[in-house]
């Protein structure tokens, strides 16, 4: 554990990777052509949802242009921010692969554009072309496991701080 | 978490993950040159040792120096500007003597130390705090012994521990008020005396006083950010019970220690009850701990300060200054705490890091691409998507998963009507076929087949199409003789002849039988029924007003046991009667099953209707089936294997022939199509057949012709189908393998016709959905005393799976030597046409992978387009004139 790049002192950096959240590092410009061709972009403007939590969608989706929120919105008065995604932030991953109803909601917070790939693309992808497929999904669950440290980690910070 | 508020949603200016927001103080700009630090940090060290001298030669005013000039005014340097102490403390001097000398040992602490350094230096302070009520304050001797034992104890810890770790980071007394009153400098201080920074402390405060407290506060180890918060929910109880305790002599030194306990004791206590009924972050409540302390520590020490100064130094300050800088101090903390609370939301969004695309400009490829694209906007919802010139709408909506359905993708089936609301000129104009669907549909203007829309342009769509009423039929009725037409069979054939029936004479009655337990339905969509849990909702292909305007009255669960063609009525099973001037036939078909021993134990089915498909769900669910067998490897046995592969099953094809779909393509594309199948786990097996289902009460596998076992628990047949003739031939029609007709589709009784699956024309069933529909159109005439001809029609075939298009149409074999191929193979993108011309014509084709050319190669096929001049050129790759 540790609390990211907050203490990267100099004499550790060495051993501390810095881009071990970076997702898809092993694509070439070749690939991403191949991705990306079994995706699609579409526009939002500023306050448009793209997806509202407990809805049944199963897209995986990377921010392009603009910001968008992730929001908690169980307390439809009080709103809360989860987290402001930028361009090249990811998102809906956990909906692609367990195919479970949606965690949170995410909203437009300016115009902006994003790549969707939904699971019937992805289903087409593995079809026609399971290695890269497959490193998708293998790069995918490597950097949710990392996220998962990430998650247990902040559970203990929750569990001995009480916090909300 | 933060809390959205209109007021502040810019909080995060920064994107979360990005470390700038929080920089260490290797990040801090350099602004004072370390010649500067160098002489502050030894004039510090010269004050000290003359306050030593000071303090042994002249006691009074050495205490006061120490205490008033000092001592009073380092919280306030640490809440401002906590580095600059750092850089210039004489205790940092004399501990980094061994280290810049470089005799230090360089030990790192021990797990033990840096867990309990907070407990230890706790205590120091519980320790020191009294000892200079008693003390300190009044004997300046034995605070010079103090001090010399810190720096004593500073520089030999120094000589043990590597960097600032023996003393500074770890039990300095000073070090625990540094964390609580510098967590927000509001001045940034470069640390410059780590040179260089050796990593000796976890969580350092030196390398980013910011978040080194709260990160401390929130820490992985509940014991750690425990002794932190015990301390700042001692500080308040500390400076309270140093200031209203009253010294000895006046109390005993016993008195004054419990007073003191108590104090401390209702701190804490006031802390942990705060933490139980306040619902924050505790750590909060330890920041507004800290801001409360320096409030009362100033509130309390100014007025004792100001006598002091005027006592000493001779001056007249009135005593209520105090109240104004007690007031400074207190807008001040308010400040502070603000920005406190900001941080730590600040912090804690930055530790839930954004998954992140590695190469951000790999996406910058699709911005060229967008260029030339079109942007499909789509009702309800208001979805802008990018698509590609070419694309049809169905595919774009399926890939999307916006609800959509789909038939036959060739515009005749109306599965799939979509309202163009604008941009009707950038789409392909329709075709007589879609023409016609949509108006039997009864659709209003603008409305569309999705798989007709090709885009060229930007276009808006609705997938909500408009109800109008059907035209209705204005001519005059062009028969009257015939005012009673029964159909059996409630299928496309049989629906799309009572509509044309209709259309010609709206008084005729018309009655519809239906053997099935659905109104008309898309049949080609009932593989969805296995995976998709609508059931029947979005199947029904009866018009959008029919409820209001049905053109027929239509019989369900209704079973047809005899025709009397004597007395031309049909008798149903529960002997109702149905008089009919005309009849028309069009039972359609029931799935064919080959000879295989102990077929029809449960877990053995077909997929015709309906309710095949959805007893096939009921059945998997309620068996909990793992893997299926499939026999057949047909357009409808690959859709079923999709179906059951949606449903997480395993599932394994039996296939007789060489390859899959053996009569409509070629060898090459069924490799494609093979590959793709086995990619997603739908392993097939060519040259074997079914030769037993086995099990008693339910399958358990079955045996193939060569022995093999398969086990599984789910086994379906999909070979084919078998007309329903038996009614026709009970009655004496002549039938065949079908119900035997004429190219006018009369049967053998001139006033009975057949169409559909059960019709045989020429010898053929064709038995797809489009000739059925092509039969109606001709029988629906006929009926009415026409005497059109059919001529039969293509067997085109589609297969349409995520990501792949295969279509069979014509010809796809040369039959003679003045038919050739031309095909083009593109493996790499998994793309192949095969083109049959039989001179300069194009006969037939095979197309997998794209659909870019599939509506020219169809038109040129279907009008008999000469190509003469252009076979050169399709001969080299270049198929761009079927754009």
């Amino acid at each position: 554990m540790d609390f990211s790049n907050f203490f990267d002192y100099p004499t550790t950096k060495d051993e501390k990777p810095t881009t071990e959240n970076l997702f898809l590092q092993s694509f070439t410009p070749e690939d991403w052509e191949k991705f990306l061709s079994y995706t699609h972009i579409e526009k939002y403007s500023k306050g448009d949802y793209v997806i509202k939590s407990m809805e049944k969608d199963r897209s995986f989706f990377i921010v392009f242009k603009g910001s968008f929120d992730v929001l908690d919105e169980k307390n439809v008065k009080k709103p809360l921010l989860i987290s402001r995604l930028g361009a090249g932030s990811v998102f809906g991953e956990l909906g692609f692969l367990d195919g479970r109803p949606r965690s949170a909601s995410v909203k437009a917070f300016s115009d902006g554009e994003l790549v969707r790939l939904t699971y019937t693309s992805f289903e087409s992808m593995a079809g026609k072309d399971l290695p890269l497929a497959y490193r998708f999904i293998l790069d995918l669950a490597q950097t949710l496991g990392i996220r998962l440290r990430d998650m247990t980690r902040k559970l203990i910070i929750a569990n001995s701080t009480g916090a909300p | 978490m933060t809390e959205v508020s209109s007021s502040s949603p810019d909080k995060l200016k920064l994107a979360p993950g990005n470390k700038e927001s929080f920089p260490n103080y290797m990040q801090v700009p350099k602004r004072i040159p370390n010649i500067v630090w160098h002489t502050l940090r030894f004039f510090a060290m010269v004050i000290l040792v003359a306050e030593c001298v000071l303090l042994l030669k002249n006691p009074d005013l050495g205490l006061f120096v120490f205490w008033f000039c000092f001592i009073s005014w380092l919280p306030l340097l640490f809440f401002v500007a906590p580095g600059f102490w750092r850089n210039i403390c004489p205790l940092v001097s004399v501990n980094q003597i061994p280290r810049e000398l470089n005799f230090t040992m360089a030990k790192s602490a021990s797990k033990w130390m840096k867990e309990y350094c907070y407990l230890i230096t706790w205590t120091l302070v519980l320790f020191l705090i009294p000892l200079r009520k008693y003390l300190l304050s009044s004997h300046a001797a034995s605070l010079v012994v103090i001090i010399g034992i810190m720096m004593s104890l500073a520089f030999f810890l120094g000589i043990v521990f590597k960097g600032k770790s023996g003393w500074c980071s770890m039990i300095c007394p000073l070090l625990p008020f540094q964390r609580v009153y510098g967590q927000t400098p509001f001045i940034k201080v470069r640390n410059y005396h780590c040179r260089p920074c050796v990593g000796c402390a976890e969580l350092c405060y030196d390398f980013n006083p910011e978040i080194s407290y709260i990160a401390l506060l929130n820490g992985p180890n509940r014991f750690v950010s425990g002794y932190i918060k015990l301390f700042a929910a001692s500080l308040p109880g500390l400076i309270l019970a140093f200031y209203l305790i009253p010294n000895p002599p006046e109390i005993t030194f016993l008195q004054m220690n419990l007073q003191f306990w108590v104090y401390l004791g209702v701190s804490i206590a006031s802390f942990h009850l705060l933490t139980l009924l306040v619902r924050v972050r505790e750590s909060k409540i330890a920041t507004f701990y800290g801001a409360l302390s320096i409030n009362i520590f100033y509130f309390l020490s100014f007025p004792v300060m100001i006598a002091k100064y005027n006592e000493v130094f001779g001056l007249s300050i009135p005593e209520q200054l105090h109240l104004v800088l007690s007031g400074i101090i207190l807008a001040m903390s308010i400040i502070w705490l603000v920005r406190s609370y900001r941080k730590e939301n600040l912090f804690f969004d930055e530790l839930v890091k954004p998954m992140q695309v590695a190469d951000i400009e790999q996406l910058e490829m699709i911005e060229e691409k967008v260029k030339q694209k079109c942007m499909i906007t789509i009702q309800p919802g208001n979805h802008r998507i990018v698509a590609e010139p070419g694309t049809t709408l169905l595919n774009l909506l399926e890939e999307r998963e916006l609800p959509i359905e789909a038939g036959c993708r060739m515009g005749m089936c109306g599965a799939d009507p979509v309202q163009i609301i604008k941009g009707q000129e950038n789409l392909a104009p329709p075709e007589p076929e879609e023409l016609a669907t949509l108006k039997r549909l009864g659709l209003s203007e603008g409305c569309r087949m999705a798989c007709c829309c090709k885009v060229k342009g930007n276009v808006e769509v609705s997938l909500e199409t408009k109800k109008s009423s059907r035209d209705l039929p204005t001519t005059t009725p062009v028969s009257t003789s015939v005012n009673n037409v029964v159909i059996i069979g409630n299928g496309v054939s049989g629906m799309t002849a009572a509509y044309h029936i209709y259309q010609k004479n709206p008084n005729c009655r018309l009655t519809v039988i239906g053997e099935e337990n659905h109104n008309y339905y898309n049949r080609m969509a009932i593989t969805r029924l296995i995976y998709e849990r609508s059931a029947m909702k979005n199947l029904s292909m009866l018009p959008s007003d029919w409820d209001v305007n049905p053109y027929a009255d239509c019989w369900i669960s209704t079973l047809v046991t005899k025709i009397d063609r004597e007395n031309k009525q049909v008798i149903t099973a529960l002997d109702e009667v149905v008089p009919y001037d005309k009849l028309i036939l069009a039972m359609g078909s029931k799935a064919f099953i080959p000879p295989i021993e102990n077929y029809g134990i449960p877990g053995c089915f077909v997929v015709r209707t309906a309710d095949d498909a959805i007893s096939m769900r009921d059945y998997i669910q309620h068996h909990h089936v793992k893997n299926a067998i499939l026999l057949g490897g047909s357009v409808l046995g690959i859709e079923t294997a999709f179906a059951l592969y949606k449903l997480k099953l395993e599932v394994t094809v039996i296939e007789r022939s060489p390859w899959l779909l053996y009569n409509f393509i070629d060898q090459r594309s069924a490799k494609y199509l093979e590959e793709y199948l086995k990619n997603l786990g739908i392993v097939v097996k060519f040259g074997y057949s079914v030769k037993a289902a086995l099990g008693t009460n339910e399958l358990k596998g079955v045996a193939l012709d060569d022995g093999t076992i398969i086990s599984g628990g789910l086994f379906i047949v999909c070979c084919g189908i078998s007309p329903n003739i038996e009614l026709a031939k009970e009655c004496g029609l002549v039938t065949e393998r079908g119900i035997v007709v004429d190219e006018t589709l009369r049967t053998s009784d001139p006033d009975i016709f057949a169409i559909g699956d059960n019709a045989q024309i020429n010898g053929r069933i064709e038995g797809l959905w489009t000739s059925s529909i092509r039969q109606a159109d001709v029988c629906g005439e006929n009926v009415m005393d026409g005497n059109e001809k059919y001529v039969g029609t293509s067997s085109d075939m589609i297969l349409k799976l995520p990501g792949v298009i295969l279509v069979s149409k014509g010809v796809i074999n040369p039959r003679s030597e003045d038919e050739f191929v031309i095909e083009h193979d593109d493996p790499e993108n998994k793309i192949f046409h095969r083109l049959v011309f039989s001179g300069e014509n194009l006969i037939g084709a095979v197309i997998f992978g794209s659909a870019t050319y599939i509506s020219g190669i169809t038109r040129a096929i279907n009008q008999k387009i000469s190509l003469s001049d252009k076979i050169g050129a399709i001969h080299d790759g270049d198929l761009s004139i079927f754009v």
